[in-house]
C-alpha cells in the first residue's frame, strides 16, 4: 500500500515498485482513504509520506498501531520524510513506524530497507505510550554500571568463580596450533 | 514504568520475500531506476511550477504566505528527493529549515526566503543535477544566510 497526497510522488513510488516486480499495489491519495481500505483488507507493506493534510503520516501510523487488530497492527511500515520539521522529530520517533526513510530516495536505498524489514526480527512493543517495533535495533546490553530494563538483561555483577581457574598448561593447549590428521 | 508487552511477529512481507522465484536484486534495482527516470521530465516541470508559486509568495508576502512557503518548499524537497538533484535539493532543504525555524519568531526574513527562491530558480534553469561547480558555492552561501539569521 502506497500513501501520498502528491499524485506525482505516488506515481513515482508506484513505478519504483513495479520495477521491483510488485504487481498488486493499492495507491491512496490520503491517509483517511487508506484507513477505510485497511478496515476491510490486509496488506504486506505500507509506505506512507509523513506530510499530508487532514491526517498526516504520523497519525496514520499511530492509528494503525493502536486502533487495528493483529496481524494488521504489526504490518511493516516505511515512513518517507522530506524535510524533517523540528516540531515533528518526537512525533516521528514515537509513532511506531518500522523504518523512517529520509529523502533523497533512490530505488536501491528503498530496496535495501525493504529487504532489511523482511529479515527484521525485532519484537513488537505494546505499552501505554508506544506501540511499534522495538526501537532498540541492536542489543549491546545495558550501559556500563546501570541495571538493564529488559527482562533478559544479565546482571553486571560478575560474581565469584564457581569452578577452578584453568592452569597455564590448559590455556597453552587451547592456543597451540595442531596438525589435523584426516 | 508501566508494563510493556513484547510480541514476536513473522510478517507477511518476510514470508513473501522468502518465497522462491521473483526478480534478482540487480534486475529489480535496474528496472526500478528505469521506471523512475520516465517521470524525470514531468517532475522537472512540476518543480519549476512550485518555484514559480514561491516567487509569487515572495511578492505578496502575506502572513498566510509564510505557511504556504513552507508547504511549497516541503513539496519541492519531496519531489526533488526522488532524483539526484544535488544542489537543488540542498537549496530547497535549506529553505525549509529557514522557514521552519523562524516562521513564528521575530527572526523571520522574507529577504532570506527570497534569496533561497532565486537560488532555486537559478539551479532549476541550469538543469537538475547539472548545475556546475558554482552550485556548491551557492548552497554554501544559502547556509551562511540561514546561520546569520538563526544563530
Amino acid at each position: 500500500m502506497l500513501i501520498d497526497d502528491n499524485q506525482k510522488s505516488l506515481d513515482m513510488l508506484s513505478s519504483i515498485f513495479h520495477g521491483f516486480g510488485v504487481k498488486e499495489q493499492i495507491k491512496c491519495e490520503s491517509a483517511i482513504a487508506a484507513t477505510d481500505i485497511l478496515k476491510r483488507r490486509m496488506v504486506d507493506l505500507v509506505l506512507v509520506d509523513c506530510s499530508m493534510p487532514e491526517m498526516d503520516g504520523y497519525d496514520f501510523v499511530r492509528w494503525l498501531r493502536r486502533e487495528t487488530t493483529p496481524p494488521l497492527r504489526y504490518v511493516p511500515i516505511i515512513m518517507l520524510t522530506g524535510h524533517a520539521a523540528q516540531s515533528l522529530v518526537h512525533k516521528s520517533r514515537d509513532c511506531g513506524a518500522s523504518f523512517v526513510v529520509a529523502k533523497p530516495l533512490t530505488p536501491a536505498v528503498l530496496l535495501k530497507r525493504i529487504l532489511w524489514l523482511g529479515m527484521d526480527e525485532r519484537q513488537f512493543v505494546e505499552a501505554d505510550d508506544y506501540v511499534g517495533p522495538d526501537r532498540r535495533v541492536r542489543n549491546f546490553g545495558p550501559p556500563l554500571g546501570q541495571p538493564g530494563r529488559r527482562a533478559g538483561d544479565l546482571s553486571t555483577h560478575v560474581g565469584a568463580a564457581s569452578e577452578p581457574n584453568l592452569d597455564q598448561a590448559d590455556i597453552d593447549m587451547l592456543l597451540k596450533p595442531q596438525r589435523v590428521v584426516l | 514504568m508501566t508494563g510493556a508487552r513484547l510480541v514476536t511477529v513473522k510478517s507477511g512481507l518476510a514470508r513473501q520475500l522468502s518465497r522462491p522465484g521473483g526478480r534478482s536484486l540487480a534486475d529489480a534495482e535496474r528496472l526500478a531506476d528505469a521506471a523512475l527516470q520516465t517521470h524525470r521530465t514531468d517532475a522537472f516541470d512540476e518543480l519549476g511550477r512550485l518555484v514559480a508559486q514561491l516567487e509569487t509568495a515572495c511578492t505578496t508576502r502575506s502572513p498566510e504566505d509564510r505557511v504556504r512557503a513552507y508547504a511549497l518548499g516541503a513539496s519541492i524537497v519531496d519531489l526533488a528527493g526522488f532524483f539526484d538533484t544535488g544542489p537543488f535539493y540542498d537549496a530547497a532543504y535549506s529553505l525549509c529549515d529557514l522557514i521552519d525555524r523562524s516562521r513564528d519568531s521575530p527572526l523571520w526574513s522574507w529577504d532570506a526566503v527570497q534569496v533561497h527562491v532565486q537560488a532555486l530558480r537559478l539551479l532549476h534553469l541550469a538543469g537538475l543535477g547539472n548545475a556546475g561547480p558554482d552550485a556548491a558555492g551557492l548552497v554554501a552561501g544559502l547556509r551562511r544566510v540561514v546561520a546569520a539569521i538563526l544563530d
